[in-house]
């Protein structure tokens, strides 16, 4: 009932105190202002965690409805791995927390876990943390191998693309060709974090040394002890 | 079988007081704790009093929590810490025992230069293992051979020699300490301990994931001047990785490196300083995360016999 009133003052305009509305959300409304929502049939605060997750529930349901305004929710968690260094009742809280959404909001709400693999959280790990009511609800795994030399270079003429003002012969300018190969085999099989690293710091050491593009295997070698102190991960 | 008071004596250092008093939830392992027999000095006192409220003040500064919120968390530690006042062993009564210059005796013995609490901590232990009250304010000692538990690697580095040659006892950190007050109580489960050690973990654990996204993002935006200092490069990449793979050894010579040289690296020694309690967890071999993950994978092997 109080979910539902508190969904009726986000979507209607009947409550037109934006500000006491916003407050409520964020609990920080007092007594005295809490008796102002009264006459919406929003008689208490938002107390527990379920509260929020009926909330962000009930609103997903409304934004999708039919359809109509939106298609569908996605929620998107990036550093999920992160999950390992919660305490161990933020973990619960967690899980419960993904269980109850995705139980009280049936339709139109896709969740996407991104989870990276480090020293303190490794995918056999994976059962110690996601409790089985989580795991039991994952419809796809989809891993990502670290890039071959092909895929990296692919990728690399799609993103400088993007920041072209002009055509070049050259698809990888303001670098050569086989400064690209050059660096990709001296930096061995990597992420594409670090090549990426790699990459944007030679642009900023050639800026800084006005060095004219497009960089080549000399220029590398003249720098190769900072960039390669890059190597990362 | 009846059981009698055990005879296990403990002293306590400031970060695994602190620690114990962030991961415990409804004061249940306060409670374990008194099947021990626990000391602190005052200096461990007084430096729990003032570090205590760092990571609620950081979580505010970060989250904008509530000044309800904030203020309720702050009476729960203060209630926690009264709980740690009363086995606090007074300096004077150490300089009453053992003379005035027992302290500079123990500076001229370890060769340690800071009066911190590992210091302190160290006097009370020789203290102790010398002259232990068999019961308060009674003038009857026994000799005893204690534990000092501290989180501190490095500060356990520096005392070790002190504690095994002084025969006074053991240095543990608080991994041991929770596995210890686990296996005199018969109501503590493994479970429980489970949960506690991985509350501990969590507690150094988030300091440095926190500590590497600070300097990764820092990184990106160097100044011109540090992007072509190799020494500086080089060492910030150094720490990243090692945070990174959760090897801490030698992260604080990369820290001093830094902090030798203020006026250049100022900004970073301002993030590293946020990170204090990264930095004890240097040790050159088995470092205290992947101890408590180590112990968590074994679990079984722990249970009460």
């Amino acid at each position: 009932m109080q979910i539902q009133s508190v969904l009726r003052g986000i979507f209607s305009d009947e409550v037109k105190d934006i500000n006491l509305l916003k407050k409520y959300l964020y609990g920080n409304i007092t007594n005295t202002e809490l008796k102002g929502l009264n006459d919406y049939d929003i008689l208490r605060r938002l107390n527990s965690d379920s509260d929020y997750t009926k909330l962000l529930a009930g609103l997903f349901s409304c934004l999708t409805y039919n359809k109509k305004v939106y298609s569908t929710v996605i929620i998107w968690f990036d550093e999920f791995e992160d999950l390992s260094i919660l305490s161990s009742s933020n973990i619960d809280k967690t899980n419960n927390f993904l269980r109850e959404i995705l139980d009280n909001t049936p339709n139109n709400l896709l969740i996407f876990l991104n989870l990276t693999q480090t020293a303190l959280f490794g995918l056999e790990d994976l059962g110690e943390y996601i409790s089985e009511a989580v795991r039991s609800r994952i419809k796809e795994r989809i891993s990502f191998d670290l890039p071959t030399k092909v895929q990296f270079k692919d990728y690399l003429i799609e993103l400088l693309s993007f920041f072209r003002l002009s055509k070049y012969e050259n698809e990888y300018y303001p670098f050569e060709e086989n400064l690209i190969d050059k660096i990709i085999e001296e930096k061995g099989n990597v992420s594409l974090r670090s090549l990426n690293e790699s990459f944007s710091l030679l642009l900023e050491i050639a800026d800084i040394e006005n060095e004219e593009p497009p960089l080549t295997v000399a220029y590398f070698e003249k720098n190769k002890e900072e960039l390669m102190g890059w190597k990362g991960e | 079988m009846e059981r009698r008071m055990n005879q296990i004596t403990c002293v306590l250092d400031a970060c695994s007081i602190i620690n114990l008093i962030h991961i415990d939830e409804n004061d249940f392992l306060l409670k374990k704790l008194k099947n021990i027999d626990f000391y602190l000095c005052e200096k461990v006192f007084k430096e729990v009093n003032i570090n205590v409220f760092d990571k609620i003040n950081k979580i505010r500064r970060n989250e904008e929590l509530n000044s309800q919120v904030v203020k309720a968390r702050k009476e729960e530690i203060n209630k926690k810490l009264n709980q740690f006042r009363s086995n606090q062993m007074l300096d004077y009564v150490i300089k009453h025992d053992l003379g005035d210059d027992i302290f500079d005796e123990v500076r001229r013995l370890t060769g340690y230069t800071k009066y911190n609490g590992e210091f302190y901590s160290a006097v009370l232990a020789l203290y102790l293992s010398r002259c232990k009250p068999l019961k308060h304010n009674s003038n009857d000692f026994i000799p005893t051979k204690l534990y000092f538990h501290t989180d501190d690697y490095p500060a356990k580095n520096e005392f070790d020699s002190f504690y095994r040659y002084q025969q006074i006892g053991y240095i543990e950190d608080t991994a041991d300490l929770l596995i210890l007050i686990y296996r005199l109580d018969d109501n503590f489960t493994l479970r429980q301990l489970d949960i506690a050690l991985n509350d501990l973990f969590s507690e150094y654990a988030t300091e440095v994931v926190l500590l590497k996204r600070k300097l990764r993002n820092y990184k990106k935006n160097l100044p011109k001047n540090l992007i072509r200092d190799k020494f500086f490069v080089n060492n910030l990449n150094l720490l990243i990785i090692k945070l990174e793979n959760i090897d801490f050894n030698g992260i604080i010579d990369i820290k001093d490196g830094f902090v030798m040289n203020n006026s250049k690296y100022g900004t970073i020694n301002k993030i590293l300083k946020t990170y204090e309690p990264v930095f004890e967890l240097d040790y050159t071999s088995l470092n205290l995360l992947n101890k408590i993950k180590s112990i968590r994978e074994k679990l079984e092997t722990i249970h009460k016999i």
